[in-house]
């Protein structure tokens, strides 16, 4: 992550390696910093919002445990996402549920619902189930280039303030309404199709 | 301000992302834009709807502390979800038994698969594929389940002295250590097999589909209900129950049991007898009292081990 005028926070390296040292605060740091992701790529892959939590603790469990085995500390995000991905594919498999990816409705799918709004729309968005919708939103957040895609994340994802995204990505306030601005504008595009936004 | 100023503030004003000198700014222009202000809306209906189809992934606040929680008690071994242990043991110092439960997931139960060899020390469970998920477990009195529920190929569930824990196999293949009672329990829908061992691991099994037993100085006791069991030329039991059917029948077999004891099952008949009734307190642990039937719930086991299991 590029920081602006704020003093940068750690790399995720320097906390990988600090991690390894058993440096109090540094793993935390890591969770912290990629929970929100995490957890979204466990509900992607796991097709389950009961098991994308559990999903997630589990890969940073797994990754904290590995972290010496990791060659490009670097690399952590990259990493763990994978890691997560395995989880929950596992978990689905176990489940016997298809993979999330796919939108076929199946058994887990809620009931499909209208939210405020889409009735008021000429042209209504394709209806989808709230489960269905969210796996749409996530594939639309994973699909932002990084530095989008972080501010989301906390923003939309962990309902940040900006003042706490702020402080948690060392981005000055200015830096991060645009990227936010941006961030909404591409999900508002990709997600025209599924979520009304009135009249 | 002008209209491209405002459109590219409108998420900021809509988040609360802007400085009070701005936000009036903002305000003043949108009551005298009608443009501007239709984007508004839009913007702030979207950013709505988002941040609401989002939240059941919102991360809990406990999130990290739980997973925090879960690295500390694996490193210090506390319950026992200890990191793997090493591979490849040394000589053979007990008859260890593996479970292998083949769980075809029909709710949270499937089929296992059970066996006996070497392997790790007694009261201690390796998970060799599939997933153990630990619901609750005691030292002292019983607790919920860890933050860390699940247990992985490779990994360990440890009991210390005097205490207990009892796990969910799915689609798990374990090896446990120690001199092993098995516990079979049947009821309609579903079959449990509870798995004592001399280092007081406990483990409870639900199971719907066909399983496999394969044993070796273990002690099979049936309780109440009824189960289908096989025994094979080579000394492999197999017990079957299926789901939905209102009655499990057993065939007549014979199972061979440790230090010369035998067990018959009669053929077609329901197993009544309880030659060694499961004791009440593990009653307690599957939400039942003693003595009560076996159709007060299968679940009951499940229910009471409610926050440890996923997807439930």
């Amino acid at each position: 992550m590029s920081g602006d005028d704020r003093p940068a926070p750690r790399s995720d390296a320097e906390l990988v390696l600090a991690s390894i040292r058993r440096e109090a605060g540094a793993f935390e740091e890591l969770v912290e910093r990629h929970q929100g992701l995490v957890k979204l790529v466990a509900f992607r892959h796991s097709g389950a919002e009961a098991d994308a939590d559990d999903a997630a603790q589990e890969a940073f469990v797994r990754a904290y445990f590995s972290l010496p085995t990791l060659k490009d500390p670097a690399a952590f995000k990259s990493w763990l996402l994978r890691i997560a991905s395995n989880v929950a594919r596992d978990i689905a498999r176990r489940r016997g549920r298809r993979p999330s990816v796919s939108l076929t409705l199946d058994e887990d799918a809620e009931t499909p619902a209208p939210f405020e709004g889409i009735s008021e729309v000429p042209t209504a968005p394709e209806r989808l189930s709230q489960r269905e919708l969210r796996l749409k939103i996530v594939e639309a957040i994973e699909s932002l280039p990084d530095d989008y895609r972080q501010v989301a994340v906390l923003r939309y994802l962990e309902d940040l303030s900006y003042k706490e995204i702020a402080e948690r990505s060392g981005l000055r306030e200015d830096t991060l309404r645009k990227r936010i601005h941006r961030a909404n504008a591409v999900l508002r595009q990709k997600l025209r199709r599924y979520i009304s936004e009135g009249p | 301000m002008d209209c491209n100023e405002v459109r590219e503030n409108l998420v900021a004003f809509v988040d609360g992302g802007l400085p009070p000198e701005k936000v009036k700014e903002m305000e003043r222009h949108l009551a005298e834009c009608p443009d501007c202000e239709r984007e508004h809306r839009k913007v702030a209906r979207f950013t709505t709807s988002l941040v609401e189809l989002l939240e059941p992934l919102r991360p809990s606040r406990s999130f990290k502390e739980s997973v925090l929680t879960t690295v500390t008690t694996h490193e210090r071994g506390g319950l026992g979800l200890g990191p793997p242990p090493p591979r490849g043991r040394g000589p053979i110092e007990k008859w260890l038994l593996a479970i292998a439960v083949g769980l075809v997931v029909m709710s949270v139960i499937g089929a296992a698969a059970l066996l006996f060899r070497s392997g790790p020390p007694a009261g201690k469970l390796v998970v060799e594929e599939g997933t153990a998920t630990v619901l609750r477990y005691r030292r002292g009195s019983w607790q919920a389940a860890p933050e860390r529920k699940e247990v992985y190929p490779g990994e360990r569930v440890a009991t210390s002295a005097g205490s207990r824990a009892v796990l969910r196999l799915e689609g798990a293949s374990v090896t446990v250590g120690g001199e092993v009672t098995v516990q079979l329990e049947s009821t309609p829908e579903a079959l449990r097999i509870h798995f004592a061992s001399a280092g007081e691991l406990y483990v409870d099994v639900n199971i719907l589909r066909e399983f496999q037993v394969v044993a070796q100085n273990v002690r099979v006791t049936l309780g109440r209900g009824a189960a289908n069991v096989a025994l094979g030329a080579d000394g492999r039991v197999t017990v079957s129950a299926w789901e939905g059917s209102p009655r499990v029948e057993t065939p007549d077999v014979k199972i061979q049991l440790a230090e010369g004891r035998e067990l018959t099952v009669p053929q077609g008949g329901r197993l009544r007898s309880e030659p060694e009734p499961i004791p009440e307190d593990r009653l307690k642990w599957l939400g039942r009292e003693a003595g009560a039937s076996a159709e007060d719930g299968d679940d009951a086991g499940e229910a009471a081990a409610g926050p440890a299991a996923p997807g439930d």
